[in-house]
């Protein structure tokens, strides 16, 4: 049974079955404050008291003194309100809340609405007003959910980095904080740990107040403020003036920050939800792709492989949810990073690169195509090539290299049709003794082969090392190298015909001028002769073959042959007769 | 063989007497077969690749128990020429053209050259029509009256 007794001329009701029609009877008895108002005629009961009233005691705190004050509209009208005990104002029924009314203070100063060492305060679909600073002490609760809250200068755990105590407790939940003078929700905290105050706001609704948050000189709060429609405030926060405490708004109803008051250590950061989601043409989730996210200020947010479901799992995440960023502040200087690049390599799919600006909370679902230009669907069998003898396996290597070795920004070392590989503009080299299968150091490619089989274009320079060849063509800054290759053999026993000499020029129809010199040389000892050419094809061309010799040789009749040097080269093979 | 070719221009073998046998005094002799493996030495070497061959070589040919004489055509543009002097050239070894003045073969000079071609069946060409060799078997024909 509520007791009501006169304390130094405040009204102390405790017990957990404090009524307002018995605040309302005592303090009229009591002869405490006067004109008090009663008005139970209404939907909601009405209740004025123009008295100081003291809900609980130390002794008599938390649900031990409850003022159960539902359906009822409450104004209290004194320099004091003081809360040890329970105040409650509606509930919440099967997720609703319900039976809530208006609980309205009017106090001379800031503090003078406190709630004391375990004081709880909580409305329910209720209209709160109140025209100064609430104090919350240690251990204390505020709790709004489905309210309409002005609150003139904010409910808070302390002031002017003095703490009212630990473990507060604030809850906003579904609540529109408006048209207060000064800061619409404080977020302040001034012990660590556990001791710290706690905020639940969830699905906030700060407008036309003055300042929408403010951040105290704690150390450790960093807000994470989600959803917060605070755009029509005239200042988005009141930054925590350079106590390192960071506020994160993810998908806030703005992206350029106002902010009053900072410091260059102040930290914001505006930030909206994404997830990733890739899979192939099919909808199957894609593993191992590697996904590099690169935002507006060229800053790496995700370096990382998607795991078995398709998603990478080191996205930049605040209490619990996944983001990127659209900006952050130092104070008051804004770091634009809308403009994000998503790249995503894979062996098997084409290179996917992405840029989108982060200005909402985004599902980013990506399929990927199958890359048709890979002829080996194995990465691990081609990275064990020992050597790269065509265009399909020069690039299904380096496919597999620009994956292993990808970071934004790199595009594929070449690309590949039919036979014939396009380096862009690296320099090759194909070398018989390199020291790995495929290598790049910056500029140019180098591929172990000692006979390429394929053609190659590029803008760079091509080249063979130890002997190594290409049956293709060979196009590169110097212009296009076809490969023509002879073999000479006696007419009368098909033997190969060493040291003949051979002169190749051009005849008409080609670039060449006619009788243009376009080789003059001698075969090895097997009658082979072999030479990358640096010319336009087609070009007609005589083929001329010598061989005698004044010191016990075999000699030879002349031969004279034309053909064409087409973009395959010329390989032909030539017999002499003997001229004896 | 000291023999020189003035390559692309006037295209001139140029024999040396030094290069040739002397028979006896102010007579020499010419090996036109050790002639035109120098010929051909030449012409596949470095500079003489690019250049048409000199010479077209027909070998000796064995008929029926009889071996016949190689042939050796000096070919357009080029000539032969002696070092000049007075003394006799005998050409040996195979019949060819080196001493045709008429043909532009030789470069005439105040060498003799003598040559030993053998012709024991030769093949005429005639540059008469058909209308003329009609007329002509008009002629002769020994008609039966």
């Amino acid at each position: 049974m509520a007791t009501y007794a006169n304390s130094g001329g405040a009204l102390l009701c405790l017990g957990d079955d404090i009524s307002s029609a018995d605040i309302f009877s005592n303090l009229n008895s009591l002869g405490i404050g006067s004109n008090h108002y009663q008005d139970t005629t209404g939907t909601k009961d009405v209740y004025v008291f123009n008295a100081h009233i003291i809900i609980g005691s130390v002794a008599s705190s938390g649900s031990a003194s409850a003022w159960d004050c539902s359906d009822q509209i409450i104004k209290i009208n004194d320099n004091d309100f003081q809360i040890y005990g329970t105040v409650q104002q509606g509930n919440i029924n099967d997720g609703t809340s319900e039976s809530g009314g208006a609980f309205v203070v009017s106090s001379a100063g800031s503090n003078d609405f406190r709630l004391y060492e375990n004081g709880i305060f909580r409305c329910y679909g209720s209209m709160v007003y109140a025209n100064q600073r609430i104090r919350v002490d240690t251990d204390s609760e505020f709790t709004l959910v489905d309210c309409d809250a002005e609150l003139e200068d904010g409910v808070s755990p302390g002031e002017s980095n003095t703490a009212y105590g630990d473990r507060q407790a604030f809850n906003f939940t579904r609540t529109r904080v408006h048209n207060t003078g000064a800061v619409g929700i404080k977020l302040y905290t001034f012990s660590t740990g556990s001791n710290a105050a706690t905020f639940v706001l969830d699905g906030v609704k700060v407008e036309d107040c003055t300042f929408g948050f403010q951040t105290g000189s704690g150390t450790n709060l960093a807000p994470v403020i989600k959803d917060a429609k605070i755009d029509s405030c005239t200042n988005h926060i009141v930054p925590n003036l350079g106590s390192g405490s960071d506020v994160t708004f993810i998908n806030p109803d703005f992206t350029e920050l106002r902010a009053a008051l900072s410091a260059s250590s102040d930290v914001t950061r505006i930030c909206f939800r994404y997830s990733l989601n890739i899979t192939d043409s099919s909808l199957s989730p894609v593993e191992n792709a590697k996904v590099i996210i690169v935002d507006g200020n060229s800053e790496e947010q995700v370096n990382d492989l998607t795991n078995s479901l398709g998603q990478i799992s080191t996205l930049p995440t605040f209490d619990s949810e996944t983001v990127l960023f659209n900006s952050t502040y130092s104070g008051t200087s804004r770091t634009d990073r809308a403009t994000s690049t998503r790249s995503i390599a894979t062996y098997l799919y084409n290179f996917r690169q992405d840029t989108f600006d982060v200005v909402s909370d985004f599902e980013d679902n990506v399929a990927l195509i199958l890359d048709s230009l890979i002829s080996n669907s194995s990465k691990s069998s081609v990275d064990s090539y020992s050597s790269i003898d065509n265009s399909f396996e020069f690039y299904d290597r380096a496919k597999s290299y620009f994956l292993d070795n990808y970071s934004i920004g790199d595009e594929l070392l070449v690309s590949r049709e039919g036979n014939t590989i396009n380096a862009g503009s690296y320099n090759v080299v194909i070398d018989s003794l390199a020291s790995s299968v495929f290598s790049f150091d910056g500029s140019t490619i180098t591929i172990l082969s000692s006979e390429f089989g394929g053609s190659i274009t590029t803008s760079g320079s091509i080249t063979f090392l130890n002997g190594a060849s290409s049956t293709g063509t060979i196009s590169d800054f110097s212009g296009v190298s076809v490969n023509f290759s002879i073999n000479i053999t006696d007419s009368s026993d098909n033997s190969n015909v060493s040291d003949a000499n051979l002169y190749v020029f051009a005849n008409s129809g080609g670039n060449l001028p006619q009788g243009s010199e376009i080789i003059n040389a001698t075969t090895d000892s097997s009658g082979n002769y072999s030479e990358r050419l640096n010319l336009t094809p087609d070009q007609p061309c005589f083929i001329r073959v010598r061989s005698s010799s004044s010191s016990g040789g075999i000699f030879y009749k002349s031969s004279l042959s034309q053909s064409t040097i087409t973009s395959q080269g010329l390989t032909l093979q030539v017999s002499l007769d003997r001229d004896e | 063989m000291t023999i020189s070719i003035d390559w692309g221009n006037t295209n001139i073998i140029e024999i040396q007497r030094s290069d040739m046998l002397e028979i006896e005094s102010n007579l020499y002799e010419l090996n036109v077969d050790d002639f035109r493996k120098s010929l051909r030495s030449l012409e596949q070497s470095e500079e003489g690749i690019s250049f048409p061959k000199t010479h077209i070589h027909n070998t000796e040919a064995s008929v029926a128990g009889v071996t016949y004489a190689r042939l050796v055509q000096i070919i357009n543009p080029y000539s032969v020429r002696f070092e000049d002097g007075q003394y006799s050239v005998r050409l040996s070894g195979a019949n060819n053209n080196i001493f045709d003045v008429t043909g532009g073969t030789l470069v005439r000079n105040q060498v003799q050259v003598i040559s030993n071609n053998s012709a024991g069946l030769i093949s005429l060409s005639s540059t008469l029509s058909e209308e003329d060799l009609s007329k002509i078997a008009q002629k002769v024909w020994n008609e039966v009256l």
